[in-house]
């Protein structure tokens, strides 16, 4: 993880890439936007690093405005002027003190992921014992943001990867949110939660887990121990269930069957600084086996031996996979 | 414009020797108290420096003056009004998990921003804002309550992300 921006949060944004990303935000929320109006979000926020800054804002303003238990903020809502401005404040103040975290975050956006109360650097895993008696655990690039109060137990989850045992009762409710949408546990549940630019996936190791995608408010995904769905920003759905035990990466191992050599690469790659590339004519190949993650280099010196491919190191940060005698 | 004069820092320094005493008078009667009345007399002259090209225009400078300290006394009622809201939220959360002073500081300014944001919003606008955002309810729904369509929902909620996000403090 690293600052990559120079310019403080008290500089205000341009215009226009505040007016973008306004209108990305406002698309994106109203469940027309399909996985490739994402990708063209993704695209406009490389496009400029205010566009990135802008974005940031906006997530920070998400986060600010997302948390709050549905029907808490507007059912006073009133008609008049001076009623409505007394419920809007109501509103928000509930907000602020539902989710301190998301608040402070927001006057000290951009950097939002190093205000998070616990997150991981490239590489690292981390265990965390949390004050209401859960445990949490980071996998490398991760970031959570945490708020507890009496009745409400939310991880913010901003970035990453994440293992979760929720208290046993008579605990809070455990509310792990993202920016696709939140995951409700209950007490003593298990459940891993992997955030990527598109994706959230849920693994549920044990108890009662409920999905709820930020677009499909009204809809709900009841999941229990060894099932699994998946959010985007459009929906949630099911997918395959799996053996209900907790992930290799709490032992820092990564365990392949069959997988591609491409997404194999990719998921060193979370792992160690730098750049893991993958050539097309070796992606397909298959590989299988546990590998060590806090040795990266030396999984990648063993791939020879696996599989008919070489590995090229441009410079330490830039490893290339290729088709073994590719310079033959 | 072609009378203008040449406006320095100079322009203010003068300003603020020939009004500042009557701007604090003025000040205290609308707020009741020196100290706040003391800030604010600043915060008017430090808009007034900040912008300081306007002075060669201004024919009145009282009415100039309170024109921006009105604002501000506004501003700082609605400031303190939300501070209490928050004050009395946060009384309802045990101790050990309020946040730290820093912290609620910067709340309070988040608060402040989004408060604002929201409320030089034309109101339709901001109802379908809240609607959505807050009671999480689907564009076609927040179009059915408020006679409106859905373009012009999502219109009003690109309005609403876009003036949070041109906040400052």
């Amino acid at each position: 993880m690293s600052a990559r921006y120079t310019v403080g949060a008290d500089v205000p944004l341009d215009r226009r890439a505040a007016r973008e990303a306004a209108q990305w935000l406002a698309y994106l929320e109203s469940g027309q936007a399909t996985v490739a109006d994402i990708r063209a979000c993704d695209q406009w926020r490389a496009d400029h690093a205010e566009h990135e800054r802008a974005w940031q804002r906006a997530q920070a303003l998400t986060s600010a405005l997302g948390l709050i238990p549905p029907k808490v903020g507007m059912a006073t809502l009133g008609r008049s002027t001076g009623k409505s401005r007394r419920a809007v404040l109501k509103a928000l103040v509930t907000l602020a003190v539902t989710s301190p975290a998301a608040w402070a975050a927001w006057r000290s956006a951009p950097a939002v992921r190093w205000r998070a109360d616990y997150r991981t650097a490239v590489g690292e895993r981390r265990e965390w014992l949390l004050a209401d008696g859960s445990r949490l655990w980071l996998n490398t690039t991760s970031a959570i943001d945490q708020t507890l109060t009496e009745t409400r137990h939310v991880l913010l989850l901003r970035a990453g990867e994440i293992y979760v045992e929720a208290a046993t009762p008579p605990g809070p409710a455990l509310h792990i949110q993202t920016r696709l949408g939140t995951i409700h546990a209950a007490a003593s549940s298990c459940v891993a939660v992997r955030l990527d630019d598109r994706h959230c996936l849920v693994n549920v190791v044990a108890g009662q887990v409920t999905l709820q995608s930020a677009t499909e408010t009204a809809r709900r995904i009841h999941l229990t121990a060894s099932q699994r769905a998946a959010f985007d920003a459009a929906t949630a759905y099911r997918l395959p269930s799996s053996p209900p035990h907790a992930p290799d990466w709490l032992q820092g191992t990564l365990h392949a069957d069959a997988m591609r050599l491409d997404t194999f690469a990719a998921e060193l790659a979370r792992h160690r600084p730098g750049v893991v590339r993958c050539d097309p004519d070796v992606a397909d190949l298959r590989i299988s086996g546990a590998f060590q993650l806090d040795n990266t280099d030396r999984v990648l010196q063993a791939l020879p031996a696996l599989l008919p491919v070489q590995v090229t190191y441009r410079t330490a940060y830039w490893v290339t996979l290729e088709p073994a005698n590719a310079h033959a | 414009m072609s009378r203008s004069i040449p406006v320095s820092p100079d322009a203010v320094h003068g300003l603020y020797r020939d009004h500042q005493g009557w701007l604090n008078g003025w000040l205290q009667r609308k707020v009741g108290n020196t100290c706040d009345a003391a800030d604010l007399v600043q915060d008017t002259f430090v808009r007034v420096l900040r912008h300081r090209a306007e002075l060669a225009m201004v024919r009145e400078p009282r009415a100039y003056l309170t024109t921006i300290a009105r604002h501000l006394v506004l501003n700082h009622y609605r400031r303190r009004s939300l501070e209490q809201a928050y004050q009395e939220a946060l009384a309802s959360v045990p101790e050990a998990l309020a946040p730290s002073p820093e912290q609620q500081l910067l709340i309070l300014e988040a608060l402040h921003e989004i408060d604002a944001a929201l409320h030089s919003l034309p109101s339709r606008v901001r109802q379908a804002f809240l609607l959505v955002q807050l009671e999480h309810l689907p564009y076609d729904a927040v179009a059915q309550r408020l006679q409106i369509s859905v373009r012009t929902v999502q219109r009003y909620i690109a309005q609403g992300f876009e003036q949070c996000l041109l906040a400052t403090p």
